[in-house]
């Protein structure tokens, strides 16, 4: 036994032999601490000579290995030294029986793959290929420490020399390369092992260290599976343990950093912990997929929303116009409303209303609505183009107010958009006629004409220019001939209603009835309900006219059937009702009278002519009681709304010259004190 | 009330409900792994 290598060191005992050679405790001299000097095998000694592998393991700095100092030769034996670890091998620990709980090996497994990775890192790579619980310590401070890595001598690439092995701890792969290189005596052509050897050999410790018993391989090469051993042990650590040691290496870790991967995420690899986290993963995707599901059907949502909407407005427009076809208004403004109100940007439900108010002859409403829905809507989102029909309706209303000036440039707007409709012209030339601009009108009449109108329209328009020439016998004779050929109601109708008209101018407006009802009678019957309300209005007012001058109250019973007729073709307006009142009056039937004024108040609201008409009636009903039983309170209170209303209305130019005759009633009422009885 | 709202408003009613899980999902989740592998870890 060595005694002293050189002066520094002071051998103090032989700690071991094992297959890298004799390993001595010694005292450093120089350093003042223990060393271990391990001496090298022959067969690695020219190897450790010639290469540059001495530095490679002075070079190593690790908590798990002992510090290399130095390698030094003593009777021609090379000696590495190293720190002297203290403490004891685990070797030491299952020679006494010791048990080691699961989280302690597990610990220490981490420590020693860890250890590995680093050496199985360097370049070239450092095998250690004897890996036992005999060469790795347990440090008091319970730590492991690697020792006996010399014969781990690296060689080029990643292989290394098979020089030993220890039975139970060493792959199949070694102990069949060990065997095949003691009969071979050239080095070159020896089997390697690579860093695979040294995970089955960590495999086989930590099977030891758990069951307390060295793994035995069968003639297969395999090892009992540590979980049959009876032992109370992880599911994934004994898989790890089963799966290093693999008798063949390919099936084994092939790298200390996998292997130390899954030991660090050994509970991660657990059965419960994986499918916890597949069940989160499938919660993740069902939450991500119903996100998705939720955004296509707001996008859906929303676009469908747009589509009902101008389903739901199309319907409403759809309603309107069956209520303007039919005649029958009840609930148009509700369909109007809703319809304006859903989508205000568009024309057709306002257009429908224009159409309506029109129908009902409200013509200064339509003027007014036209005007401020339609053409100052700054909402309508309406190509002026698509406007010709609003500019002709308008035109119409202007016409049938008798604003033949506003209704020519009206006219004049639809031509300009749409250029190719012969009713335009028609109606243009019309208005011009009565405006006076007799050219003008006769250019529109040719280009009607160009345009393939009817020529009993041409004829009526023709007419219509005599008329304002003031040649009513020449108006007269072609309106008639209108009334007999014309094919459009529209037309017959406008041409029965100027026949009157130039009776009336020929008559000097006295006369001529006869000869009107009879027209008049007939177009009612030949007209359809659409078209007859010019006619109707026409013939109450002439049996109206023929009641004042004959007295024949009969002429008033007619004209009230013609009334109520056009208020039941859902027509009526305020003239039609003020017109009744006024029959109903002159026939002396003062409650119907009364009655229908009270519910024009309801239906139209206030207006001093409906006052007018009730302060009237109030004089008539009066005037048939005794003078002793009269009283004039109700009189007074209709006067003086219907006087209120009516200053208001002067402010519109109105000049009413029954409200001058009420004024004078009412301070002669004054005058006379009947106020007060 | 049309189809097209009722779509877009559950629809947007689920994006929302989604959103609010997947922002406290993650917690929850998190806290039920770490006492799973906190349990795991003191069976070893």
């Amino acid at each position: 036994m060595l005694k002293h290598i050189s002066d520094t060191y002071e051998i103090i005992e032989k700690i071991g032999a094992g297959n890298s050679g004799e390993v001595y405790k010694a005292y450093h001299k120089n350093l003042k601490k223990y060393v271990v000097l391990k001496k090298i095998r022959a067969e690695l000694k020219d190897v450790l000579n010639n290469r540059a592998e001495a530095d490679v393991l002075k070079n190593l700095h690790h908590p798990c290995l002992p510090q290399v100092f130095d390698f030094l030769e003593a009777d021609g034996d090379v000696y590495t030294v190293m720190d002297y670890i203290p403490g004891n091998s685990f070797k030491e620990y299952l020679d006494a029986g010791t048990e080691f709980k699961e989280k302690s090996v597990l610990i220490w497994a981490r420590q020693i793959c860890a250890t590995l990775s680093y050496l199985h890192s360097q370049k070239p790579p450092i095998i250690h290929s004897d890996l036992k619980p005999g060469n790795i310590m347990l440090k008091p401070d319970g730590n492991i420490c690697l020792i006996d890595f010399n014969i781990s001598a690296s060689l080029d690439g990643d292989t290394a020399w098979v020089t030993g092995y220890t039975n139970g701890y060493a792959p199949p792969e070694q102990i069949e390369a060990l065997r095949y290189n003691q009969n071979e005596l050239d080095h070159s052509l020896w089997k390697t092992i690579d860093r695979r050897a040294d995970i089955y050999s960590l495999g086989a410790v930590l099977y030891h260290l758990m069951t307390g018993k060295k793994p035995s391989q069968d003639e297969n090469g395999y090892v009992e599976d540590i979980r049959s051993r009876g032992i109370r042990i992880n599911q994934v650590f004994a898989h790890i343990i089963m799966k290093c040691l693999e008798p063949r290496p390919e099936k084994r870790y092939q790298s200390a950093e996998a292997l130390l991967s899954d030991l660090k995420d050994i509970e991660k690899k657990d059965r419960r912990y994986r499918e916890l986290c597949k069940k989160q993963k499938g919660i993740y995707i069902l939450v991500i997929f119903f996100m998705a599901v939720s955004a296509v059907l707001t996008v859906n949502g929303y676009f469908r929303r747009d589509v009902d909407r101008r389903k739901q407005y199309e319907e409403l427009v759809r309603l309107e116009s069956q209520c303007v076809t039919s005649g029958e208004f009840e609930n148009f403004e509700s369909y109007y409303q809703k319809a304006a109100g859903l989508m205000p940007e568009r024309l057709e439900a306002y257009y429908q209303k224009a159409l309506a108010l029109n129908q009902q002859r409200q013509y200064g409403d339509n003027i007014n609505f036209i005007n401020e829905k339609i053409l100052s809507n700054p909402e309508l989102e309406v190509d002026s183009e698509a406007l010709n029909n609003v500019y002709y309706l308008l035109g119409n209303s202007y016409e049938k107010q008798e604003d033949y000036e506003n209704a020519a440039k009206c006219y004049e707007k639809a031509i300009e958009i749409k250029p190719d409709n012969s009713d335009y012209y028609r109606d243009y030339a019309i208005a011009l006629a009565y405006t006076g601009e007799m050219d003008k009108a006769q250019k529109a009449l040719d280009t009607a004409r160009r345009q393939g109108l009817d020529s009993v329209e041409i004829d009526y328009v023709q007419g219509e220019i005599l008329y304002n020439n003031q040649d009513f016998q020449g108006a007269k004779e072609i309106f008639l001939t209108c009334m007999e050929k014309a094919q459009n109601d529209y037309v017959k109708m406008r041409a029965c209603i100027m026949t009157c008209k130039c009776i009336d101018a020929l008559e000097d407006g006295v006369g001529g009835y006869d000869e009107k009802i009879q027209l008049l009678e007939k177009a009612r019957k030949e007209l359809p309900t659409e078209y007859n309300i010019g006619v109707l209005e026409t013939l109450g007012q002439v049996y109206s006219d023929m009641g004042n001058d004959t007295g024949d109250a009969a002429y008033y019973t007619k004209a009230a059937e013609v009334f109520k007729q056009i208020q039941k073709q859902g027509m009526g307006s305020y003239d039609t009702d003020y017109n009744l009142v006024v029959l109903y009056q002159n026939m002396g039937k003062y409650d119907e009278a009364s009655a229908l004024l009270k519910e024009m108040l309801e239906e139209y609201g206030e207006n001093y002519r409906t006052y007018k008409a009730l302060a009237f009636m109030e004089v008539s009903k009066q005037e048939k009681v005794d003078v002793n039983q009269r009283s004039y309170g109700l009189f007074k209170e209709y006067y003086e709304k219907a006087e209120k209303l009516y200053q208001q209305q002067l402010e519109n130019n109105v000049n009413d010259m029954e409200m001058k005759r009420l004024k004078e009633l009412y301070d002669q009422a004054a005058s006379n004190g009947w106020f007060s009885s | 009330m049309g189809a097209g709202v009722v779509m877009m408003a559950g629809g947007i009613v689920g994006m929302v409900v989604c959103m609010i899980l997947l922002c406290i999902l993650p917690g929850i989740f998190e806290k039920q792994r770490k006492k799973l592998l906190s349990e795991i870890e003191n069976e070893i």
